[in-house]
């Protein structure tokens, strides 16, 4: 089922498992080099860099070869209809098979650039079917994108496939509990709910499979974005602003209300708690950010501060709870520490912590418009965000 | 699993007994997520600071704010300068992790603070060179003696904002106006500064780990501002360009192999390549014919073969030194 070889990609588990344990310090390096001879991979997985490049020039590459076979049939009607897209895709696809069956390219940037456009193709051709076919609905479209993509996931174990393929699952659940009208639309944050708690839970049942294990990160994508669907099928916002985008008309409240509101505030709660519980820092993470999201959500509706008060409040906040946790977390307590195990890793390496900084914060420090302006009269002309002058 | 690997041999018995530890009492790091939530919280108070001084800017407590910014930074400062590390033309460590950003909060609301002077006292007067001059300076002071590379990219950021141009990314993709002749010299210069910067940088040894800041924003900056020079003016004259691009080019990826830096030998190998593509197609835009379109497509997919051959090649070259 799985394109790339069995052995490799088992010996690829053992070799990074060695390799965190020696970024940890737990492995010294003459071992790590001896499980590394013992476990040979067989993949070219270049850097992320070099995988960049090669992911760009794939693109490039494919792009100009299908621009020039179809140059090359110009002359025949058979370019102008969906069946071309689709000869596109399969070109594509063999391409694929062969940098992996005979390349042996394992998340190289090649295959990564050829899986999403053969999935693009056939997609693209295929609506293009329907739609000159009969008129294309929601729910085929989505039937197919995720066909294709449960496919491809098991072929090549992508994420981004995995996820494509969970999400499509989810439109096919949300467009045809739609159709049933109303009542659909009444009911359709608990049928969503029930959708991603279920997916959640069957997740975790073929995680348990051994046969499962090739494809750990594509179904890890989609337990969490199981989770967040759990999340923000019952959060008040999205409840009450999409059912009033597909009903047609704007409400005050809506039904159920404290339901959400409840599911909305005690949901990320218990995300972060279980996280802790289980040690689970992906939970964990998930947990802090949707609990940013419910206070966001919660100041929408009610405004009980101006924003700049509640800016600081929050800052300060943050900054003595992540000094106090700091403090207390210094030597390991409950499982958890405050201090970096990993020895390297690519932010760090990368400086992303100055790039982000530049990114955020370089309006800072530059002057309101105006000040060139020979017409220093006007006391707030530009630069003010809220407007309130 | 380790028991496997144990049993053929190839760890040893006191790893295997750290690693059994290990696992049996499981500490999860929280450093990152620690570190993220000290950021928001910088973030999120000096913005929030930010938008105080904008409102209150015209009642009387003013003042009052004007001072609890000043006492906040001059506070900041003050702490840290107590607790870092003796200067040093090295990399000095910070002493813990909310040093860098207790600095952060500090430089940002002194900038709050000479914006604020300057906007309702004019205290620089209306010249708006002085206006981004002085930030910028301060910017660089802090970064060097506090040995703060986040800092430093706000001071290059700044720089840029003196010139009157801008250097980040995102802005310099969506407002950047690269079709004016004195505004592409500005980039040109600028990215020559910053190159100049890396390399004295690691040449004198001063701050040898400030060396990927100048470089990165002046690796782009510098091959941007030579594309734009190339598009901009006529062929004959553009292949000046062309030619200062290939000296450039070739200068920074023989300095990233030495360096062994994947980053700008990718940077440098993407940025060529766009250029090596834009004169291809610009000479064969003189032709009208229609096989020109075939040459084009040839063009591409062969260059685009050769490219990742060269690319993966060089990560075999760059591995084996």
């Amino acid at each position: 089922m799985i394109a790339y070889n069995k052995t490799s990609l088992h010996n690829l588990a053992v070799v990074k498992l060695a390799e965190k344990e020696y970024d940890e310090g737990l492995v010294p390096e003459p071992e790590l080099n001896k499980i590394k001879a013992a476990y040979p991979v067989g993949f070219y997985s270049p850097n992320i860099f070099i995988r960049a490049g090669l992911f760009i020039l794939t693109c490039v590459i494919s792009t100009c070869a299908c621009g020039f076979v179809s140059l090359l049939m110009m002359e025949t009607d058979m370019v102008t209809t969906y069946g071309w897209l689709i000869f596109l895709g399969i070109l594509n696809y063999v391409a694929l098979e062969v940098i992996v069956q005979q390349k042996h390219h394992f998340s190289s940037g090649a295959d990564d650039a050829l899986l999403w456009i053969c999935a693009g193709l056939f997609t693209v051709s295929f609506v293009w079917a329907t739609d000159s076919i009969d008129k294309s609905s929601n729910i085929t479209i989505a039937g197919f994108v995720f066909l294709l993509s449960t496919a491809l996931t098991l072929r090549f174990s992508d994420r981004l496939q995995a996820l494509i393929s969970f999400l499509s699952a989810a439109a096919i659940t949300f467009f045809s509990w739609q159709k049933l009208g109303s009542v659909g639309l009444l009911t359709m944050p608990f049928v969503l709910m029930l959708f991603s708690g279920s997916s959640f839970v069957l997740l975790k049942k073929i995680k348990a499979k051994t046969e499962a294990h090739f494809y750990n990160t594509s179904i890890a994508v989609a337990e969490i974005a199981s989770l967040i669907l759990l999340y923000l099928a019952g959060n008040y916002y999205i409840v009450k602003e999409l059912g009033d985008m597909l009903a047609g008309f704007s409400s005050k409240s809506i039904p159920y209300g404290g339901i959400f509101w409840l599911w909305t505030m005690a949901l990320p709660l218990v995300y972060l708690f279980l996280g802790i519980r289980k040690k689970k820092i992906k939970l964990l993470r998930l947990g802090f950010l949707l609990t940013v999201c419910s206070v966001l959500t919660f100041r929408n509706y009610y405004h009980l501060l101006p924003v700049e008060y509640a800016l600081i409040i929050a800052g300060i906040i943050a900054l003595v709870v992540s000094y106090l946790i700091t403090k207390y977390l210094k030597s390991p307590k409950h499982s958890f520490t405050s201090v970096e195990l990993n020895r390297h890793d690519l932010a760090g390496k990368l400086n992303l912590e100055s790039l982000i900084i530049s990114e955020t914060l370089s309006g800072t420090g530059k002057p309101a418009e105006h000040e060139n302006s020979p017409f220093g009269g006007g006391k707030f002309g530009g630069g003010g965000a809220e407007g309130e002058f | 699993m380790f028991t496997s690997l144990f049993s053929r041999g190839l760890i040893s018995e006191t790893t295997l007994k750290n690693l059994e530890k290990k696992y049996a009492s499981l500490v999860v790091s929280i450093y990152w997520e620690l570190k993220t939530i000290l950021y928001l919280g910088v973030m999120m108070l000096s913005t929030g600071l930010g938008i105080l001084i904008y409102k209150n800017i015209d009642s009387i407590s003013h003042q009052v704010v004007l001072l609890c910014i000043a006492g906040l930074s001059a506070g900041c400062f003050v702490w840290c300068n107590k607790r870092k590390h003796p200067f040093s033309y090295t990399k000095v460590s910070s002493p813990n992790s909310y040093f860098d950003y207790i600095l952060l909060l500090g430089t940002l609301s002194f900038l709050s603070f000479l914006g604020y002077l300057e906007f309702q006292y004019e205290a620089f007067g209306t010249r708006y060179g002085f206006a981004t001059f002085l930030p910028m300076v301060v910017l660089f002071f802090i970064a060097y003696y506090f040995d703060h590379i986040g800092i430093l990219t706000l001071g290059i950021a700044n720089l840029a904002v003196w010139m009157g141009i801008t250097v980040t990314p995102k802005e310099l993709l969506s407002k950047g106006n690269l079709n004016e002749e004195r505004i592409i010299y500005t980039y040109l210069l600028l990215g020559f500064m910053l190159l100049a910067a890396g390399y004295f940088t690691t040449r004198r040894d001063i701050k040898k780990h400030f060396f990927f800041s100048y470089q990165h924003f002046g690796v782009h900056v510098t091959f941007i501002a030579l594309l734009s020079c190339y598009f901009f003016y006529d062929y004959k004259v553009s292949l000046l360009f062309l030619a200062a691009f290939a000296g450039i080019a070739w200068f920074i990826y023989t300095n990233a192999l030495k360096n062994r830096s994947f980053y700008f030998l990718l940077l440098t190998v993407i940025y060529s390549y766009v250029a090596l593509s834009a004169f291809v197609v610009r000479s064969l835009d003189f032709s009208q014919a229609v096989s020109v379109a075939y040459i084009g497509f040839l063009y591409f997919i062969v260059s685009g073969i050769g490219f990742i051959l060269f690319l993966i090649d060089l990560n075999k070259k760059v591995k084996a030194v």
